[in-house]
């Protein structure tokens, strides 16, 4: 049995009181004056603004007032406008996914804020994303060409270089009514590196569509709810999660019928034991989510031997995009991996100014050795962490 | 154009091109042949766009919502005239 703890980063008092307030565990009344200005700034660092502004008014109406307050109705107007103009480019490119007879289940942000939130506004969406068989990608490509989509940016050779490989799973376009919408058709529904499993595990979420809203097909809630946990936990790794990713779960948790017995099922065979496990715990260690009592032990009893924990685990902590890259070197040719160790190693310019903020009068070869001497630290955690998860895993 | 200085007069309906959504107590109304001007809706502009289905005329709505607010009925009529002339700016209403 691995055991783990609850990361610090949800640990921190703010974050917590912010989770609870959501949840209603906490009054928003109880919280002092003082303390709003830092909860409003972590609300909106996770994606939570215009929620929190929801849950206040409704529960205490009378502290939303001020400039203080200013920002979260401008989020959710703008939430509420983005959220009109995602729908509508939504409905465009189902229908002519539809009318070429390729299958499509609507992911994440549109499916979660139709169903689950009090209003869709209140989920803050960047993108849509969009699931399609793998054998239909390149036509699901050309349709949304068609409707006047472009790629983000050009390939860069790692993309071109993993092409065909377990790690290509989707086209990043940007277009729609607005010309600035991102649609990213996945043609593979999470990234999980090469794992040995052979399971066909798109062909089982497409059994498990839920066509009830018109032109919005989206997942059932237990796929829906199988599918947020994999790609907080797996799919950019958990270090990077905001917490309105967990709010995404407790909100399925609290607002659709889950079969717990399929989940448990169902996350056994997809060999996803350990990420619903940990992305559950989280959550109700958060938002005080209901979880029937016996769910987290059936997962841990029923895990098949074969489940790769270790890779999960690795992603959760400091170290996880050494990780990813890792797992990125294994699919590539031994040119392009020097080649991907170079761009680690000596990153371009334009990528130095944004990732270090540098300013026009800073030098940016200055910042190099910086980079490196903490890449070594990087490094050094990871192989401790590595080590000591692997110690545990032996256990 | 629709002639709100006589008031009792059928006023016209929802442009089918306009797309609502709440945000809150707000309402957002967009009209997708003119994607740049969003109307943001307070309670009061709202509960005026829900009551233009074709059915009541200015002084009628004027009456409903003076009721609704507890507000006096002249000054009332002189928002929802304007109120009226601004969603005809977007192009919300169906002459």
């Amino acid at each position: 049995m691995v055991a783990y703890r609850i990361p610090k980063r949800y640990q921190e008092p703010e974050l917590r009181l912010l989770a609870a307030i959501l949840s209603g565990a906490q009054h928003p009344q109880q919280v002092p004056d003082e303390q709003w200005l830092r909860l409003l700034s972590v609300a909106h660092q996770h994606n939570l603004l215009s929620m929190l502004l929801w849950v206040v008014k409704r529960d205490a109406p009378e502290l939303v007032v001020g400039e203080l307050w200013e920002a979260a109705f401008t989020s959710v107007r703008k939430n509420a406008l983005r959220h009109i103009w995602l729908e509508q480019t939504q409905r465009q490119v189902n229908r002519a996914f539809n009318e070429a007879g390729i299958a499509a289940i609507w992911l994440k942000g549109i499916a979660l804020a139709v169903t689950v939130f009090p209003q869709p506004a209140l989920r803050p969406m960047a993108d849509l994303d969009v699931l399609v068989p793998y054998a239909d990608r390149e036509a699901a490509l050309k349709i949304a060409e068609s409707l006047g989509f472009e790629f983000d940016a050009p390939p860069s050779f790692v993309e071109t270089a993993l092409k065909d490989t377990k790690q290509d799973y989707h086209y990043r376009l940007t277009g729609g009514i607005t010309g600035d919408i991102y649609l990213e058709i996945h043609y593979r529904l999470i990234n999980e590196g090469e794992t040995p499993h052979t399971f066909d595990k798109e062909g089982w979420f497409f059994s498990q569509v839920d066509t009830s809203i018109e032109n919005l097909p989206i997942l059932k809630p237990d796929a829906l709810l199988l599918h947020l946990c994999a790609h907080i936990v797996v799919h950019h790794g958990e270090e990077t999660a905001v917490l309105s990713q967990f709010h995404d779960v407790h909100r399925v948790l609290t607002n659709a019928a889950i079969d717990w017995a399929f989940l448990v099922e169902w996350a056994v065979n997809l060999h996803w034991s350990y990420i619903v496990e940990y992305a559950l715990t989280i959550t109700e260690s958060l938002f005080h989510s209901p979880i029937p009592a016996g769910v987290l032990d059936q997962l841990r009893a029923r895990r098949l031997p074969d489940e790769n924990i270790l890779r999960i685990l690795t992603l959760q902590g400091r170290g996880a995009n050494l990780e990813f890259a890792l797992g990125l070197m294994r699919a590539l040719s031994l040119v392009d991996q020097f080649r991907l160790l170079r761009q680690f190693i000596f990153p371009p310019r334009a990528y130095m100014l944004k990732r270090y903020s540098i300013t026009s009068d800073h030098r940016v070869w200055m910042y190099y050795p910086r980079r490196w001497f903490s890449q070594v630290l990087v490094v050094g955690g990871w192989l401790r962490q590595r080590a000591t998860w692997q110690r545990g895993l032996r256990k | 154009m629709i002639n709100y200085a006589h008031p009792d007069i059928m006023i016209a309906t929802k442009n089918p091109a306009i797309v609502t959504r709440e945000a809150i107590d707000e309402l957002v109304l967009v009209n997708l042949e003119k994607i740049d001007s969003p109307l943001f809706l307070n309670e009061v502009g709202a509960r005026v766009w829900s009551l233009l289905d074709g059915q009541y005329n200015v002084s009628t709505i004027s009456a409903i919502i003076a009721a609704e607010y507890d507000a006096d009925i002249s000054a009332v009529q002189a928002d929802v005239i304007e109120f009226l002339g601004r969603l005809e700016l977007m192009g919300a209403l169906m002459s």
